[in-house]
């Protein structure tokens, strides 16, 4: 099993910690009144996303849902670009027409919908165009377990293996869809066992380890690289800030809230890599100044961009003018 | 439009259709089929795609599993990598199946990305009553589809306009949704070889005339013709229109008929209720008020399912005589 190196220990720890600080740095500006929006946060869920993320090359294309800043700021998406985006401003990433649910950066081959189990269909054709292009580029698919239920998910994984398709399924498995336990929404309980229905390895791992998700990552990626045909990776992990920032998380058991609180993988890894001497207190705290700093921009230039023009309402509706 | 072929030969509609894609698949790598049983030696529910695996391969005529929302988000993504894909959904009663694929995720696609990313694709699809398929197979469903921004809709009559439309939808460069009337598959008409294209937003006036102004698509654009014989023998003068695509609609030329006629009957298959002939007549009163007659008449099918039974589907479905019918009233004669 391929384990990361110190580099891309660092790089996993720089990328966890970029999307914590964003994540709450936007709930800060929307619950001080600063900032209206319906957003979504994968805060807690990072590790299994840059643990895949740490395996991707530009060409390979990454689908991933509402509940997906981890996911792209580990393919290298610009956070500005997307606090632009979600402030609804023209220098946003998708120009203020995607917004907090639905940003993507092309350009970089990432992909988002605000429908659970929507992305996975999209993803099997990204795979099948690598394939059909003769290319060893590969597709990723990030969901939760209450996408796990959808026919989508079933229809997709059964195309994946029945076609040896270049692609990943990340099952970011939080424990709730939306605001549902898992033991209400589906019987079965690890996720991964879902793969044998369809003759593809299925691998269950810790998602709030990010080294043992990247080495299951590193497996998964290979595989699917070679032509040998998909993985679905179930990542066990928990949704810190429930389903939208301002959940109440009344169906949340505070208990389970707070020990996982506690445990939050991201000072985690912090302390581990610092213990191991891989980090520095020093090295750290830097870090995250110069995230704090980047963000303090971002913020002033996103509130101070302009929105789009009233004038732009209908293009991109169609290649030409809009019906 | 451009013809670089002179040759003037019949075809039936559904070989014009596959004519069309094979000629394209020909010019353009990137462009595969994918669908359920489109493979040889089936070659799918109506036989379109026959010969295509035989010419082309397995790689490029994909046999896929009955799940329609994979084939239709399989076609998306394909479209965003930049391939050219049509997909075959077997009948358009099962569009409800991946609607979500289609109207969600295909649709607006470009508008949520700010153009970065695009789904440059074609969903063919067999509609319309008459096959004795009953309610769940025989629907005309082309209103939900012109109801979403960001969909072509395009619902060619003839020989001619089915391989031209074809062509251009595979070149455009927004998803477009292609439906194909039963009844007419086996019609035959003039259909040049080589590459031509029929350009969407484009009406065909069928027949000019000076009374009273007939739009319909599909199927019921034979019975607009058959009702205008009909009525020419009556002394009524009819203009029938078949607007081709409904999205993007050519209302110019429904305009400028009305205008001279100063009466419309819009005729569709599909049924009455929230049918696209109310965006017709929507369209008309609020542009061209002053040139009516008299109200926008609609011909369409009662709001029912399709029934299985002969007797009922026939009383269901909109005939000649409805048309024949509402263009007296619309006339007074």
């Amino acid at each position: 099993m391929a384990q990361p190196t110190n580099d891309q220990r660092l790089w996993m720890w720089r990328k966890m910690t970029e999307s914590k600080m964003f994540e709450e740095r936007l709930a800060m500006l929307m619950m001080s009144g600063q900032l209206e929006t319906f957003y979504l946060a994968q805060r807690g869920q990072e590790c299994s996303s840059v643990a895949l993320g740490a395996h991707l090359r530009k060409d390979d294309a990454m689908v991933t849902t509402y509940r997906g800043c981890a996911d792209q700021l580990s393919k290298g998406v610009n956070p500005a670009a997307i606090l632009a985006e979600i402030y609804g401003k023209e220098t946003g990433i998708c120009k203020g027409r995607g917004g907090a649910m639905h940003y993507m950066d092309w350009d970089l081959h990432t992909f988002a919908t605000g429908i659970v189990g929507g992305g996975i269909p999209v993803s099997i054709g990204l795979a099948f165009a690598a394939k059909y292009k003769g290319t060893d580029a590969i597709a990723t698919c990030t969901f939760g377990d209450g996408a796990t239920d959808q026919g989508t998910f079933h229809e997709s994984l059964n195309m994946a293996s029945l076609w040896d398709l270049p692609i990943v399924f990340l099952c970011q498995n939080n424990l709730y869809g939306e605001a549902t336990p898992q033991a209400q929404h589906q019987r079965k309980v690890n996720l991964a066992e879902r793969a044998q229905s369809y003759e593809m390895p299925g691998v269950t791992v810790d998602g709030n380890d990010p080294e043992a998700c990247f080495e299951v990552f590193a497996e998964a990626v290979a595989r699917a690289r070679a032509g040998k045909g998909p993985t679905l990776v179930e990542a066990k992990t928990y949704r810190l800030m429930g389903h939208f920032i301002g959940d109440p998380m009344v169906y949340m058991p505070a208990e389970e809230v707070l020990e996982a609180k506690r445990n939050d993988p991201v000072p985690r890894y912090r302390a581990r890599l610092i213990e191991q001497g891989v980090l520095s207190e020093a090295a750290a705290a830097e870090y995250e100044a110069e995230v704090k700093s980047m963000l303090d921009v971002a913020v002033t230039d996103a509130k101070a961009a302009p929105a789009p023009s009233l004038d732009t309402l209908t293009d991109y509706v169609y290649a030409g003018n809009a019906y | 439009m451009t013809i670089t072929a002179q040759a003037t030969r019949t075809l039936s509609l559904k070989d014009a259709i596959t004519e069309a894609i094979r000629d394209e698949m020909e010019r353009d790598e990137r462009v595969f089929l994918l669908g359920e049983d489109i493979q040889d030696p089936f070659g799918g529910a109506f036989q379109i795609t026959l010969g295509l695996t035989t010419k082309f391969g397995h790689k490029r005529v994909v046999e896929t599993p009955i799940s329609e929302s994979a084939i239709i988000g399989t076609a998306v993504g394909a479209a965003m990598a930049g391939l050219r894909p049509i997909a075959e959904i077997m009948i358009i009663d099962f569009l409800g199946v991946c609607l979500d694929q289609l109207y969600n995720q295909a649709a607006k696609l470009r508008y949520m990305s700010a153009g970065q990313a695009t789904a440059p694709l074609v969903i063919r699809t067999e509609a319309g009553a008459g096959g004795g398929f009953g309610a769940q197979h025989s629907q005309s469903l082309e209103a939900w589809l012109c109801h979403v921004p960001g969909l072509k809709v395009v619902f060619p009559s003839t020989a001619y306009d089915a391989k031209g439309l074809m062509l251009s939808a595979i070149r455009d460069e927004d998803p477009v949704v292609f439906i194909e009337n039963i009844q007419l598959y086996w019609t035959r008409g003039e259909c040049p070889e080589g590459d031509y294209t029929v350009p969407f937003g484009q009406a065909a006036v069928r027949r000019e005339g000076t009374d009273c102004t007939i739009v319909a698509w599909g199927r019921m654009t034979m019975d607009a013709n058959a009702a205008a014989d009909e009525l020419a023998d009556l002394g009524i003068s009819c203009e029938v229109i078949d607007p081709r695509t409904l999205v993007p609609l050519d209302i110019d030329t429904i305009l400028k008929s009305v205008r001279k006629t100063g009466r419309l009957v819009v005729a569709h298959e599909a049924v009455e209720r929230g049918g696209f002939g109310g965006e017709i007549a929507a369209q008309v009163q609020e542009k061209a008020w002053d040139a009516l007659k008299g109200p926008v008449r609609r011909v369409a099918a009662e709001n029912t399912p399709v029934p299985y039974a002969k007797g009922l589907e026939a009383e269901m479905l909109p005939q000649r005589k409805d048309i024949v019918a509402a263009v007296r009233t619309a006339v007074g004669r």
